[in-house]
């Protein structure tokens, strides 16, 4: 019996990254410089905060002639309501409109992976050369994103409220792997938080439904419903949780980024898309009674393939179509 | 020279060849690329271009200078190989005269002058666990349900998307060409007599009109090969003009109280009245034939000579044409209520 490979993690060792200020700064490197994650490529200044006003904000007025104003004092009114600093900043007018704005802070760019500086666009941006792994998600949707990746050890229901509670000061922006499933309760409070993408083995179309309306990045590595991710997935992203990755929902990737010669295989594009099913392969199972599954080919006769699952080491039958070989 | 004939589908390929004394071989490999799944490390080319090899094969057929003809939707795929003639399946079904086709794609339903996509319609609100189902079926497009309510649940998605699309469902029909169904979801290769009773009882709740039918079913999904080989070569016609699909009965739209004189070859009659909302199988041998005299205040009074078929001859009562009461959970309880009678009627055949 015949069947296709799905290929669920790539080493690639040719990847291009490009990193950009988020304004006009200054780039501190050079073509050529070999760098690694938490190495400093460029500064610029930025507003880390901002409230707009409108025109019809009337300011406090003070005697001092500045425009800053300490957290928490009058700066002015808007109609019948007064507006207090909610951080210390400046007022100042732009147009038509007031803002209030906190003070410019440096901000250093940092590369995320490890890998050689290839160009650079000045004052902007740098072009990486780096490796990584592509870890393959059927299901996806929102853009793409980059940031800080946050594993929880495949929590319960309850317990990923807690994990998610205890990173409140610090969520926002990451890409956080929340466990096996996904639920319409966990996104809302990621999307409280700010998370900027979540990851899971599997969700509900409430829940896919929910990320697309509110612009969350999702990636699932199996699909829809209640299905658990697969161990030699979870066990892969443990292992690199705080590293900064790339989600690539438009291409169904999550790209993690490894140091050069960290004992990947290279990848090589396969010789052919069927494969026959042999004892000891790694395979998907998608009958209706274990969708999603994945186990080890125990034995293949004429009446079908047998699969020890991975999850509870039952040995399932299933037939072509319902069988995809994991490489 | 041999001739090859491909369809490929969105979750399959099927490949016909006739062999140069005209012998037909079949084979049916139940994977079709998938953006999602395969795109992140290997090309659509190249996909069926290994697809396609592995068929060649399999079916013992000359490596080199080997005729393909090609069919798919909404296009062919390239393969490494040039196609003497490719088509795409609206195309070779709009060329059909003698039946009203209705094929069933993994995504979509087409007939002669239409193809309706499951995405572009107006769904049925299922609970959770079957939504996420299909969406899976969605994602894994080779994947194809091994429980009877999973397979279910598949054709009920087809008759809600068929229903939401419907107008003028009161016309009386009497005169229709006979109804052939076929497609992805009847593949011989992947169903099974539990699965098959589930198809049939859809088939028959899918014509809704009021009237008389003749349905057939091609289950090794045949008819696009023929149309396409007749295209091909106007030699190779044949095979078209010669197909029998099975026939699965005759059916009698007559929704409303209905009575019935069915009298048969044998010289035996036999008088029904059937109550309203009912699906009456009578037992009637596709080899053989019935004489009807059928009254309703649908169909009023009519007599006609109809044949038998795999299912016999089909009485309908329901009302499945006023598509706003007749509904997902009216047809869920008609199913489950005829599987039992479905099962009977196909031991006596």
């Amino acid at each position: 019996m015949f069947a296709p490979i799905i290929k669920k993690t790539i080493y690639k060792d040719e990847v291009f990254v490009e990193r950009a200020l988020p304004n006009e700064g200054q780039i501190t490197v050079s073509a050529g410089d070999t760098v690694g994650p938490a190495d400093k490529l460029g500064t610029c200044k930025v507003v880390y905060e901002m409230v707009t006003l409108g025109a019809a904000f009337k300011p406090h007025l003070r005697n001092e002639g500045s425009n800053f104003y300490a957290n928490e004092t009058l700066v002015g009114s808007q109609r019948r309501h007064k507006f207090y600093a909610p951080f210390g900043g400046f007022l100042e007018k732009k147009g038509e409109e007031y803002i209030f704005r906190s003070e410019e802070r440096d901000y250093w760019l940092l590369p995320g992976v490890w890998g050689v500086v290839k160009d650079i666009a000045e004052n902007r941006s740098v072009l990486i050369k780096t490796q990584a792994v592509d870890i393959h998600l059927p299901v996806t949707c929102g853009e793409v994103v980059s940031g800080e990746l946050i594993v929880f050890p495949n929590p319960s229901e309850m317990l990923t409220a807690q994990y998610f509670h205890n990173y409140i000061k610090t969520a926002e922006g990451k890409i956080v792997y929340v466990g096996n499933n996904l639920s319409l309760e966990m996104i809302k409070t990621a999307r409280d938080l700010k998370i900027k993408s979540v990851l899971a083995g599997s969700a509900g179309k409430d829940v896919f439904e929910y990320a697309k309306e509110y612009g969350i990045s999702l990636g699932l590595f199996v699909g829809f419903g209640s299905i658990r991710t697969p161990e030699i997935i979870y066990n892969f992203i443990n292992d690199v949780t705080s590293r900064f990755v790339f989600l690539y929902t438009d291409e169904h990737l999550l790209q993690i980024p490894v140091p050069l010669n960290a004992g990947f295989e290279k990848n090589t594009k396969p010789g052919n898309i069927l494969k026959y099913i042999r004892r000891d392969m790694t395979v998907q199972v998608l009958n209706s009674e274990n969708f999603g599954q994945m186990g080890v080919v125990d034995r293949v006769n004429k009446s079908g393939i047998f699969v020890k699952l991975f999850e509870n080491s039952e040995v399932v039958q299933v037939t072509p179509p319902n069988v995809l070989i994991i490489e | 020279m041999p001739v090859l004939s491909l369809k490929y589908g969105t979750s399959n390929v099927n490949a016909v060849c006739l062999s140069d004394d005209g012998k037909v071989s079949k084979y049916f490999l139940g994977y079709g690329y998938a953006k999602d799944l395969y795109a992140h490390f290997y090309s659509e080319h190249d996909f069926y271009s290994d697809l396609v090899e592995h068929i060649i094969t399999k079916l013992e057929l000359p490596k080199g200078n080997l005729p393909i003809i090609a069919a798919g939707f909404p296009t062919v795929p390239a393969i490494g190989r040039n196609y003497v003639s490719s088509a795409t399946l609206d195309q070779l079904l709009s060329s059909v005269e003698n039946y009203e086709v209705v094929c069933f794609a993994n995504g979509a339903v087409f007939t002669q002058n239409n193809h309706l996509s499951y995405y572009d319609s107006e769904k049925i609100r299922f609970g959770n666990m079957e939504t996420n189902y299909l969406l899976n079926l969605a994602v894994y497009t080779n994947a194809f349900p091994t429980r009877p309510s999973d397979y279910n649940l598949v054709l009920a998605s087809i008759w809600g998307m068929l229903n939401n699309n419907r107008k003028g469902t009161n016309k009386l029909i009497l005169n229709s060409k006979p109804i052939l169904f076929f497609g992805d979801i009847l593949n011989k290769a992947l169903i099974n007599p539990e699965f098959e009773k589930i198809a049939y009882l859809y088939f028959l709740s899918m014509v809704v009109n009021p009237g008389i039918y003749t349905i057939k079913v091609d289950n090794e999904n045949l008819v696009p090969h023929f149309l396409h080989l007749r295209k091909f070569n106007i030699d190779l016609s044949s095979y078209y003009d010669e197909f029998e699909p099975e026939m699965l009965c005759t059916l009698v739209n007559s929704p409303g109280e209905t009575s019935c004189l069915v009298s048969t070859e044998m010289g035996t009659s036999q008088l029904m009245d059937i109550k309203p909302g009912r699906i009456f199988f009578v037992p009637v041998d596709k080899n053989a034939s019935a004489r009807l005299v059928i009254k309703s205040q649908e169909l009023g009074s009519i007599e006609k000579t109809v044949q038998g078929g795999k299912l016999g001859v089909v009485i309908d009562t329901r009302a499945k044409n006023d598509i706003a009461s007749y509904d997902y959970s009216s047809l869920q309880m008609d199913i489950n209520s005829n599987l039992k009678n479905i099962s009977e009627v196909l031991v006596r055949l």
